[in-house]
C-alpha cells in the first residue's frame, strides 16, 4: 500500500552506479549509505529519484563483484528484520564470502574501496583463512606474487626459515 | 605516491616497486579520479597482482592472521615484510590467540616486560607454559622451533623431560632432523602444580602450536577421562 502512495519510479532517492563496462546498478539511498565512500560522496553531492547521481566505478570493480556488494549492501540495510532474521543474515553473510578465490580478492577489494566495513571483515577473514596453512610458494601462487627477493636472499629464507616453504 | 608509502612503512623506510606505482599511476582514467577521493588513486588499477593492488588493503587480511600465518606470510614478497613488520599486526594476532589470560592482561605484561614489542613478547610466551593442571604439556614448542629456526614437521609430537623448581622448569629434549639437536629450556609457570609432581625428570610431550588450547594432551582435568598422578 505504500507503494500506492508514492511516485511510480519509488519515490526515494535513487543513485546510480556505473560500472566500468557499462552496467548500471540502481540503489536506494538506504543500500548506498551502506558504504563509506558513496555515503560521504553523496552527502556532498546529493541524489534525487528524477535525476539520480550517477557515480562511476573504477575497472577493477566488474559489474559481477558490484553485483556481489550491492546484494550485500541491500540485505544488511534491510536489517534482520522478524524474528530470526539476524540468524538468516548470518548464514546470508556466511554463503556470501563462500567464492572462488579471483572473485573473493575482487570483492575485498571492492569492499575495501567503497568502505564496507562488515563486509572488508567477512572478506578479509575469508582470504586469512584460505591461506593459513598454505606454505610461502602456495601463497605467492594463490595472489599471484613473484618473488622479488634476490636469489641469494631467497637461498637465505629457505635455508633459514625451511618452516616457512614446507 | 609518497602518501601511501609513508603511511603504510613510516617515513624511514624507503618504498619499494617504485616503477610499478608509477606504471599504475599510468593506468588510471580521469573520470575516476575526478570523482573519487584522492587517497583511493593507489588503488584504482586493474592489476591483478595482489600486492600491487592491494596497498592498504593487504593489511586487512594480514590483521586477521594467527601469528604462525604471519610470519610465514613475510616471507612472499619485500613489500608485504616491510608491511607485517608493523607492530600492531602482530599486537593483534597475539591478543588473539591467548584470550585465556585476557587481552588487558597480555597488555599490561607487554607495556611493563617488553618495551611494548609484542614480537618479542610472543617469543617470550612461547617459552612459557600455559598449565591447567598436574597433567600439563608444553604447547607452543613448535612455535619455538620455527622461531630458532629449526626445521619442523607439521604432525610431531615432541618429546622431552623437565625438572621442576618452585615454578621454574628446566627442560631437555632431542629434537629430530638431520643431526640431531639438544633443545634446553628454562621455562616458568603460570600455575604452579601441586607438590605430589615434584619427581624429577619427568616426561612431557609437546602439541603442535594450533592446537594449544584444543588438543586432547592439554585438557584441564575437569575435562579429562582419567589421569594418572605420578
Amino acid at each position: 500500500m505504500s507503494e500506492g502512495t508514492k511516485e511510480p519510479d519509488g519515490g526515494e532517492e535513487k543513485v546510480v552506479l556505473k560500472t566500468h563496462d557499462g552496467q548500471e546498478f540502481t540503489v536506494d539511498m538506504a543500500t548506498a549509505n551502506q558504504s563509506g565512500t558513496l555515503k560521504n560522496l553523496l552527502s556532498e553531492v546529493g541524489s534525487s529519484s528524477n535525476n539520480p547521481q550517477v557515480i562511476p566505478l573504477p575497472s577493477s570493480i566488474t559489474s559481477r563483484v558490484l553485483g556481489k556488494v550491492v546484494e550485500y549492501c541491500q540485505r544488511h540495510a534491510a536489517g534482520g528484520g522478524r524474528r530470526g532474521g539476524m540468524q538468516a543474515l548470518e548464514q546470508f553473510d556466511e554463503e556470501l564470502v563462500e567464492l572462488d578465490k579471483d572473485m573473493l580478492l575482487d570483492v575485498t577489494y571492492a569492499a575495501a574501496f567503497l568502505d564496507v566495513p562488515r563486509l572488508l571483515d567477512l572478506t578479509s577473514q575469508a582470504v586469512a583463512d584460505a591461506i593459513k596453512n598454505m606454505s610461502v610458494e602456495e601463497v605467492r601462487h594463490y595472489f599471484g606474487v613473484v618473488s622479488d627477493f634476490t636469489e641469494e636472499e631467497e637461498k637465505v629464507i629457505r635455508s633459514e626459515c625451511p618452516w616457512a616453504f614446507e | 605516491m609518497r602518501t601511501m608509502a609513508s603511511v603504510l612503512y613510516g617515513n624511514r623506510v624507503r618504498p619499494v616497486c617504485c616503477s610499478l606505482w608509477k606504471h599504475q599511476h599510468l593506468c588510471f582514467s580521469l573520470d575516476n579520479i575526478s570523482i573519487m577521493d584522492t587517497k583511493y588513486l593507489t588503488i584504482t588499477s586493474g592489476v591483478r597482482d595482489m600486492t600491487a593492488f592491494l596497498p592498504g588493503h593487504d593489511i586487512f587480511v594480514f590483521a586477521r592472521m594467527s601469528p604462525d600465518t604471519l610470519g610465514r606470510t613475510a616471507w612472499v614478497c619485500r613489500k608485504w615484510r616491510y608491511t607485517i613488520r608493523n607492530p600492531n599486526l602482530w599486537r593483534n594476532a597475539c591478543l588473539g590467540i591467548w584470550q585465556s589470560s585476557g587481552a588487558e592482561a597480555n597488555y599490561r605484561i607487554v607495556q611493563s616486560l617488553y618495551d611494548g614489542s609484542w614480537r618479542m613478547w610472543l617469543v617470550s610466551m612461547l617459552a612459557e607454559i600455559p598449565t591447567h593442571s598436574y597433567m600439563w604439556s608444553v604447547t607452543t614448542v613448535k612455535m619455538v622451533a620455527k622461531l630458532m629456526n629449526l626445521a619442523s614437521k607439521a604432525d610431531c609430537v615432541f618429546k622431552g623431560d623437565y625438572i621442576l623448581i618452585k615454578d621454574q622448569v628446566e627442560t631437555a629434549l632431542f629434537y629430530p632432523g638431520l643431526q640431531y639437536t639438544l633443545l634446553k629450556m628454562r621455562l616458568r609457570l603460570r600455575d604452579v602444580p601441586a607438590i605430589s609432581h615434584r619427581r624429577g625428570l619427568t616426561p612431557f610431550v609437546f602439541v603442535p602450536f594450533e592446537e594449544a588450547e584444543t588438543s586432547v594432551l592439554n585438557l584441564p582435568v575437569d575435562k579429562m577421562d582419567y589421569f594418572v598422578t605420578g
